[in-house]
């Protein structure tokens, strides 16, 4: 009977996480019974009229007349959901995707399942929703490996930007800003979620083929509108709270649409 | 709430068949208690565990990484330097702990007891899950200073540990989940029921006669906060240590004023065992603590309600009850348990 114990524990929640699990996939299929296709979303970082070298090696001025340079920017963008040409909105299986332009995990992914149709914009969230965030030890983008988590205040980090500036009067001119805080009650909120428009170009999925979907991510726009950032009077924030939530209220509308490869 | 008790059904039936053992054989009665089961009196365990469910192979690694020492940077210190096992999982005789190098820590090192019943860590409660919580530990500079993918790194070397994550979860693989979620089924059952005050509760012994005065007086005193019978209400509360707060507890989280010195208010449960005391260890006796509680409570704007009224009335034959009954509070099962202890 004592050789039985362990065996039994392990068989009986191995039959239980099946079941889960089948539930769970019903859930998060999308087009059962419809053709579907495959799709790549891009996001390509910029400032302003160029893109964003993360490596240091380039200079830029932000919007308090400050000169810095980048060497981190990361962020988290999730929940995403596509507009039909009739207006109507189609939510994606759940995922999460750390944009790391020339890192780990990359600028781009492949979405795959989407009925095949005309799209005319997209929903999602930058940051990582709360209901994640409860959830324990993750897997795939968001593990904590990554160095985008927090861990004495659980929470993602959904923008983190680093760099160097003359302006931040610190020990090595860095400056560092890792924005999170999904607790609402708290009035540290820093999620948003983005509406993208593709104006008069459709997205089209079809059964062949893997259409590209290229967004722009503005860096200029985490410094300005509505809050002027400037880093010397802030170089470093990394901590969930006023500061916080008014920089993400900056970039939250940093992303734009850019163009379309049917 | 039905998920929950649907999770734990395979325990209920090994209760079951453990209980048709009992009979012919003594011996398995002594060692009977499933790793992870609801102590009877207990409320419903916080659900973490829901996607986690523990295993025999999952505890054990998680035992094997608790006390080893590869999760810090210098493999000096290990999850039980801080939380030993003598010492319902607390550090002894420590107001603050030392991580690598020497370092201090700010805080004293909490008993971990009863963890599934609990969804906030910390005494600020800034970690939101039992998984997620030996992250903080692991990468603090002044406790192991390690990073998780050099956790990693150092376990795919070693000639043990892809056999056991194997064993837990089916394959090689070392992942930061397979980790974290190794630690938490440990830690997870870590479960102290088994003290007199628990015998009593269950009707297997009597409280003497002071012991039960104790009792008395505690549940007129101390349960609005030091609920039953987890003996925590896992609220956070200004016990009215201090007017100015050094450690904003837990305001650190949530950055709200009303929230300033305030921390979890931790089990009583082998309390005798876990000194020192407060969130930075500066009472080193129960007889100082229950003394705070009658003459040095100091009145701030985030007092807890229940001490607005200051210094509780406490007399010294109060006094030695209530610290008799707080005796009864200790659990030498657990703290004997050797599928808790290095092996």
């Amino acid at each position: 009977m004592r050789n039985l114990f362990p065996a039994l524990i392990v068989i009986s929640y191995i039959l239980i996480v099946f079941t889960g699990c089948n539930k769970a996939d019903d859930q998060s299929a999308s087009g059962t019974g419809v053709a579907s296709g495959v799709a790549k979303i891009v996001f390509n970082n910029v400032v302003g009229s160029s893109s964003l070298n993360s490596t240091g090696d380039s200079l830029y001025t932000n919007s308090s007349g400050e000169t810095f340079s980048v060497t981190k920017f990361k962020y988290y963008v999730s929940n995403f959901s596509l507009i039909k040409s009739d207006g109507a909105t189609l939510t994606l299986p759940a995922a999460y995707y750390l944009i790391d332009q020339g890192g780990n995990t990359g600028s781009n992914r492949l979405i795959s399942n989407i009925p095949v149709g005309s799209y005319k914009g997209i929903r999602f969230l930058i940051g990582v929703d709360s209901a994640k965030t409860v959830q324990g030890a993750q897997t795939g983008d968001l593990d904590p490996t990554y160095g985008m988590v927090w861990d004495w205040n659980t929470g993602y980090i959904f923008v983190k930007l680093e760099g160097l500036s003359a302006s931040a009067g610190t020990v090595d001119s860095a400056f560092a800003y890792h924005v999170s805080g999904y607790r609402i009650s708290n009035n540290t909120y820093a999620l948003h979620w983005v509406d993208i428009s593709f104006g008069t170009q459709p997205f089209v999925i079809t059964t062949t083929g893997t259409p590209e979907l290229h967004l722009k991510a503005d860096l200029l726009e985490f410094f300005k509108n509505p809050y002027d950032l400037s880093i010397s009077d802030n170089p470093i924030v990394t901590s969930s709270g006023s500061a916080a939530v008014s920089i993400s209220n900056n970039y939250a509308d940093m992303f734009m649409f850019d163009h379309i490869q049917n | 709430m039905s998920k929950i008790h649907f999770l734990y059904l395979p325990i209920v039936i090994v209760c079951v068949f453990i209980s048709s053992c009992e009979k012919s054989d003594k011996e398995i009665k002594e060692v009977a208690l499933p790793l992870f089961y609801i102590p009877d009196g207990f409320p419903n365990p916080s659900g973490q565990l829901q996607n986690n469910p523990v295993t025999t192979a999952g505890f054990a690694l998680g035992r094997k990484l608790f006390y080893d020492p590869i999760l810090s940077k210098d493999s000096t210190v290990n999850c039980s330097t801080c939380h030993q096992q003598f010492g319902s999982f607390s550090q002894v005789d420590h107001s603050l702990s030392h991580g690598v190098n020497n370092l201090l820590g700010t805080r004293n090192s909490p008993a971990l007891i009863n963890l599934a019943w609990h969804s906030e860590f910390f005494w600020d409660g800034g970690s939101n899950h039992i998984e997620v919580q030996p992250i903080a530990p692991i990468t603090n500079p002044v406790e192991m200073h390690e990073t998780l993918s050099n956790v990693i790194y150092k376990l795919n070397r070693s000639s043990t540990y892809p056999s056991l994550f194997r064993s837990a979860y089916g394959s090689d693989t070392i992942t930061s989940q397979g980790i974290l979620r190794a630690l938490a089924q440990f830690m997870s059952c870590l479960i102290s029921a088994n003290s007199k005050y628990d015998q009593v509760r269950n009707g297997k012994a009597f409280f003497t006669a002071t012991e039960d005065s104790g009792y008395t007086i505690f549940k007129s005193k101390c349960t609005s906060c030091h609920k039953e019978p987890l003996l925590t209400d896992l609220t956070y509360r200004n016990n009215g240590l201090d007017a100015h707060f050094a450690d904003a507890g837990r305001a650190r989280i949530t950055t709200l004023a009303t929230d300033s010195g305030k921390f979890k208010v931790p089990t009583l449960r082998n309390i005798v065992l876990s000194y020192p005391y407060m969130h930075d260890g500066r009472l080193n006796t129960l007889s100082k603590v229950i003394d705070h509680y009658r003459s040095t409570i100091v009145l701030s704007s985030t007092i807890d309600p229940s001490l607005s009224s200051g210094n509780m009335s406490i007399t010294d034959a109060e006094k030695a009850q209530l610290l008799a009954f707080l005796s009864t509070l200790t659990d030498q099962t657990f703290i004997t348990d050797k599928r808790f202890s290095a092996q």
